[in-house]
């Protein structure tokens, strides 16, 4: 025979949960109500970052750039015809030789 | 408009409550009380918004998702369901109401998580079967089956028992 389910349900209901210790009560609301402990980054570290930073851009800025003169680019020109034919040259002596 | 309540006045009235969800989940004591203590901070840094009709099935919401948070973290479903069983309910001093609580206890952690928390809800959080089908984001068939499910296994444990105690 099935209990009726209202009797049954209720009886359940009936139980008293177990209340929780008290001594939680002060624990949980002290912890609760701390401050958060914000994690940053310490003081040196940003000193050292920024200063590293500033060393990077004064050097940067302060350090001349390599000399691109009219007379290297003008000899860079001049020199692709001569290799090519210093190459021919070459290859006509091989083509000879065989 | 009601000032929201302060963090004691919510921890006095809704904190053993939130506790015994827990550890529906967890299935141990400390977890429990770890996990009640993070709903407790979080409510101190993020407190109660206003226009809240119903506070404790606010509060269960919020914990629900605080429990299926804790157990993807630890994926310990399977253990928090064969743990020993933590104690749920008070000391009686009738000894019949002590045996029917101490077997209702082993009786409920017989059961699925999921039937546990709806039964939970229902019999002793007095949460109706939309509010629980809210609380845990599930269709209110859903709530109101596993209930079924749960109520009739726990029949079916303690039925001799029961039988017993019944006033005839």
């Amino acid at each position: 025979m099935n209990p009726n389910p209202d009797t049954f349900e209720n009886a359940l209901s009936a139980l008293q949960r177990r209340p929780l210790p008290a001594a939680w009560r002060d624990e949980m609301l002290q912890v609760a109500a701390q401050k958060p402990r914000v994690t940053r980054t310490p003081r040196w570290l940003m000193a050292g970052w920024s200063l590293a930073w500033a060393a990077i851009l004064v050097l940067y800025f302060t350090t001349p750039a390599e000399p691109t003169t009219p007379q290297t680019a003008g000899k860079s020109n001049a020199t692709a015809p001569m290799l090519w034919q210093q190459r021919a040259a070459a290859i006509e002596a091989l083509l000879a030789a065989n | 408009m009601p000032a929201a309540p302060t963090l004691p006045e919510l921890y006095d009235a809704h904190a053993a409550g939130l506790f015994h969800y827990f550890a529906s989940f967890t299935g141990n004591e400390a977890d429990a009380k770890d996990l009640l203590q993070e709903l407790f901070i979080k409510l101190a840094r993020q407190p109660v918004p206003a226009g809240i009709a119903n506070l404790r099935a606010w509060l269960l919401r919020l914990a629900h998702h605080h429990a299926i948070d804790w157990l993807r973290r630890h994926r310990v479903r399977r253990d928090a369901e064969e743990a020993a069983p933590v104690e749920v309910f008070a000391t009686h001093a009738d000894p019949d109401q002590a045996e029917l609580a101490q077997r209702l206890t082993r009786a409920l952690a017989l059961l699925p998580l999921e039937q546990r928390s709806v039964a939970q809800l229902k019999l002793w959080d007095g949460l109706t079967f939309e509010e629980i089908a809210e609380v845990q984001g599930i269709p209110l068939n859903t709530a109101a089956s596993r209930y079924r499910y749960a109520l009739e296994k726990l029949r079916s444990e303690l039925r001799p028992l029961y039988d017993e105690l019944k006033p005839s």
